[in-house]
């Protein structure tokens, strides 16, 4: 009876964000594993993976165990009490009925047949007592090519992952074109921006995630209300929220009786309701019955469109907006819309339907253009149309809507409005109503704003131990500085490790990656002022390299730096590339004031830069142990006081990272000494020491 | 079809960004990559695990009336994930519906194993309402492109949606020659 009574209450206002349904109770489906999600990839996945008609599906230089981690770790990231575990591999495949969550890539009748043309398809069993999620499996489609780096005409690994894996923890698609549980992506290609935004969560699906799963920091409230169509429920009717202070952005859906219940974060909101259309159709959001859907009305602001009233909702509190429609069919259709240069007329040579977001960077200007793509109809042109459009960041430029008949010869009229998007730093996303007196169309969240491409330059390059700027030496770390590099929280590659199926650190981190004339660099850290990286071993020979830093798709100038044979850069104690060095003593313990080395004893000095060796190295992977042991054309020198070198070399099992094994003179003189490496005419920093007794 | 327009940035930038998860399929080519093009009323559906106990299936029995396309006799059974069996409920975003009684045009591909799909998941499948209407309750996205010189459409047309039977009924025709032209 209880479970019945939760049904009934559950049926009368639910659908928020949108969440999966059980059709037969209206009860939200979800995981009570949430803080233990255990993933597992079949082994077979691995970058060069092939279809059973030898096609590619995994490129080659890919990272496709990372790139699902990292897809993982935004959702973990989102604040809510989620928590996807580090994936293990196995060697099941997908398997609704074993409880086993499982990602695959196999080539089988079976999953051509589930996957049916589709990038991937998450198949989740529930059970139908508590309606619990207890299995989850992720089929990519084994015709279509994956990648990571971008290779064209690949669908983005992390991209895909990232949506399949909203569907695994009950999520529906999403009303807003930005969202990434909208339901087309545009992870098609790499290199421009949209081909990696639904690696972004974006507000819509955080509120999501927060809301099914709250955490213990999450600050939401509640909003609640019925969408009225003239007295009468409004079926289905699709919700946007706005708080145009925080970005923040949210959907929702109403039920079968026009209620609504929305958990989010703590704001105020602006909310309007408008019907499906043609981007967004009821079967996208998994509505069957078309007697649950109410259609024949505009987009309705709270309040009114001509002054919408924000609705305030405090951390844990409720707020209550009850919306009457307005009656109505648009005329406006779903137009054409597309990005053009700010301020112009003309120019153009095609129109080009609209059918997801568009995406604008921080501090672009742009016209956005539109059309009802019907020749003849001038009801963009008739005055009146306003367009106004809605987000954090992003303003129309007063006095900028304007009619384009440049083509009226084609018979098709344009009307153009011109924004300016602010310096951004997160990526939020905006929507463009177009109103007039008698009729509205809603674009929900259909401009994605991201922030500015990566900046860096050749001067703020440095080696990563001594900060020197100059030239990069092969399989050395290095240190970008910049700004709008990569994620403001820095990502780092000790939470993912090697990628089990490439034995490599990964090359995208955190949405970042580094190429040196196109060869990706493994990346130790990311974050939006400082990107760590390892040089491929790839520019050994050159006299200089072409490097470019990407974040989510947006590429920096390309820098070029030299590239020479040697770099050494001794780490030091406190980070700084001067004072105390990274050194241990004969009986492995660090070197210190308290702990200095004997003379005569042998110690061993961490750095980095080594450059080519005449023994196999490969970019990003731990170097095997040298087949001799010998100082590898190292020299040192120990408070002036020349040193014998025993080993100078890569450190086995590391990457990047090099040592000199050196005997502390036994005429050197005591105290904290000056230490110098010296790899052929390349010496390191000044002012590294140690501690001699 | 991008040199037609030059290769601008912003041309390419636009169509990729009109990809889809789901790629599209204009009329001619889901009438060509359909192995079954019919048109009929739905007679019954459930749900089960598959043989393999690997999927809960909804299969749903289509009385055929017209073919346009294949040989797929009588009846046909149409195979999309998901549904309630055995205690358990199964769901894919995106799988298409059907109901009893209602009146269809489906295109259908068919899978070893498995048997019939719908073709390109919403897009092959069209409701035909009282007026004798084509409707989709699905939207998928499409490269859909306008010469601003001569107005003319490049691209095909989107889909069926919101045609006349008899209308859409030639041009299914139309494609289903051209192809077996080819």
């Amino acid at each position: 009876m209880k479970m019945f009574l939760a049904a009934i209450l559950a049926a009368s206002a639910m659908y928020g964000y949108i969440r999966r349904i059980d059709p037969g109770s209206g009860m939200p489906i979800i995981r009570t594993d949430n803080t233990a999600i255990q993933f597992y990839v079949n082994s077979e996945v691995a970058p060069g993976l092939a279809n059973r008609s030898g096609s590619l599906i995994i490129s080659k230089d890919s990272s496709p165990v990372t790139a699902a981690q990292q897809a993982m770790a935004s959702w973990n990231a989102s604040g809510a009490n989620i928590k996807f575990l580090p994936i293990k591999t196995t060697t099941s495949g997908a398997d609704s009925s074993d409880s086993k969550n499982v990602i695959v890539f196999s080539d089988t009748d079976a999953n051509r047949a589930l996957v049916n043309g589709a990038v991937a398809v998450t198949p989740f069993v529930y059970t139908l007592d508590d309606f619990h999620i207890v299995d989850s499996d992720i089929v990519f489609n084994p015709e279509i090519v994956f990648s990571t780096s971008g290779v064209a005409k690949s669908q983005d690994i992390q991209s895909v992952m990232a949506h399949e894996l909203g569907h695994a923890l009950g999520s529906n698609h999403s009303n807003l074109l930005g969202a990434t549980m909208f339901q087309s992506g545009t992870g098609i290609k790499a290199g421009a921006p949209d081909g990696y935004t639904r690696r972004i969560l974006s507000s819509e699906d955080l509120a999501f995630a927060n809301a099914a799963y709250p955490g213990p920091n999450s600050s939401v409230g509640t909003i609640s209300g019925t969408v009225t169509l003239s007295g009468a429920p409004a079926k289905s009717a699709l919700l946007t929220m706005m708080d145009l202070n925080s970005g923040v952005m949210v959907g929702g859906m109403t039920g079968p009786d026009g209620k609504y219940s929305l958990t989010i974060p703590a704001g105020s909101y602006l909310i309007y309701a408008e019907p499906f259309n043609a981007i967004v159709a009821p079967g996208n959001l998994y509505i069957t019955d078309a007697s649950t859907v109410t259609q024949g009305f505009l987009p309705t602001f709270f309040g009114s469109n001509a002054s919408p009233t924000p609705v305030s909702v405090a951390k844990g509190g409720t707020a209550a907006a009850d919306i009457q429609v307005t009656a109505g069919a648009t005329k406006l259709t779903v137009p054409f819309m597309f990005t053009a240069t700010a301020g112009q007329l003309g120019g153009l040579t095609a129109l080009y339907g609209l059918n997801g977001a568009l995406s604008l960077t921080s501090g672009q200007s742009a016209d956005l253009v539109f059309s009802t793509g019907v020749a003849g109809d001038t009801i963009l042109a008739n005055s009146g149309t306003d367009v106004r459009v809605y987000g954090k960041g992003i303003k129309v430029r007063p006095g900028t809507v304007r009619v384009d008949n440049t083509y009226q010869s084609s018979g098709l009229t344009l009307l153009r409005v011109a924004v300016d998007v602010d310096t951004i730093t997160t990526p939020t996303l905006a929507s463009v109503l177009l109103v007039r007196s008698d009729d509205a169309l809603a674009l929900s969240g259909t401009l994605i704003l991201l922030p500015a491409p990566p900046v860096f330059t050749s001067g703020s390059v440095t080696n990563s131990a001594s900060f020197a700027t100059g030239a990069v030496s092969p399989g050395a770390i290095i240190s970008i500085f910049g700004t709008s590099l990569g994620p403001t929280a820095g990502w780092n590659s000790a939470d993912f490790g090697f990628d089990s199926s490439t034995n490599a650190l990964p090359t995208t981190l955190g949405g970042v990656k580094v190429t040196f004339d196109g060869v990706l660099a493994p990346v130790f850290y990311a974050s939006s002022g400082l990107v760590n990286v390892q040089v491929p071993f790839e520019v050994a020979g050159k006299s200089a390299t072409n490097v470019v830093v990407s974040y989510n798709g947006l590429d920096s100038a390309t820098v070029t730096l030299p590239v020479t044979t040697a770099t050494p850069g001794i780490y030091t104690y406190n980070g700084s590339g001067k004072g105390l060095g990274i050194v241990v003593n004969q009986d492995y313990t660090l070197n210190t004031a308290s702990n200095p080395a004997a003379q005569g004893s042998v110690v061993t000095i961490y750095l980095t830069g080594r450059g080519a060796v005449n023994y196999p190295v490969q970019t990003g992977k731990a170097v095997s142990a040298p087949p001799t042991l010998d100082s590898g054309g190292f020299t040192c020198t120990i408070g002036g006081t020349q040193a014998t070198v025993a080993f100078g070399g890569w450190t086995p099992t590391a990457v990047g990272l090099a040592q000199a094994n050196v005997y502390v003179p036994s005429s050197s003189t005591t105290g904290e000494l000056p230490l110098t490496l010296n790899i052929g005419s390349a010496s390191s920093q000044a002012g590294v020491t140690l501690f001699v007794k | 079809m991008l040199r037609k327009f030059g290769s601008s940035c912003f041309l390419l930038a636009v169509v990729v960004a009109q990809a889809t998860t789901i790629p599209h399929l204009p009329p001619d080519q889901l009438t060509a990559q359909a192995d079954v093009a019919i048109q009929g009323t739905v007679l019954r559906t459930w749900s089960e695990w598959d043989t393999a106990h690997k999927y809960i299936w909804t299969r749903s029995e289509i009385q055929v009336k017209r073919v346009y396309k294949g040989v797929p006799g009588k009846v046909v059974v149409v195979n999309e994930p998901g549904g309630v069996a055995e205690g358990r409920g199964m769901q894919v975003a995106g799988s298409v519906q059907y109901t009893a009684g209602e009146s269809v045009v489906v295109f259908l591909k068919d899978y070893p194993g498995t048997g019939y799909r719908t073709l390109g998941w919403g897009q092959g499948k069209y409701s035909i309402d009282n007026a004798g209407k084509l409707h989709s309750d699905h939207s998928i996205a499409a490269v859909d492109v306008i010469d601003l010189k001569s107005g003319s459409r490049i691209t095909t047309p989107v889909n069926f949606n919101g045609l006349d039977l008899d209308v859409a009924e030639r041009r299914i025709s139309s494609y289903t020659r051209q192809g077996a032209a080819k």
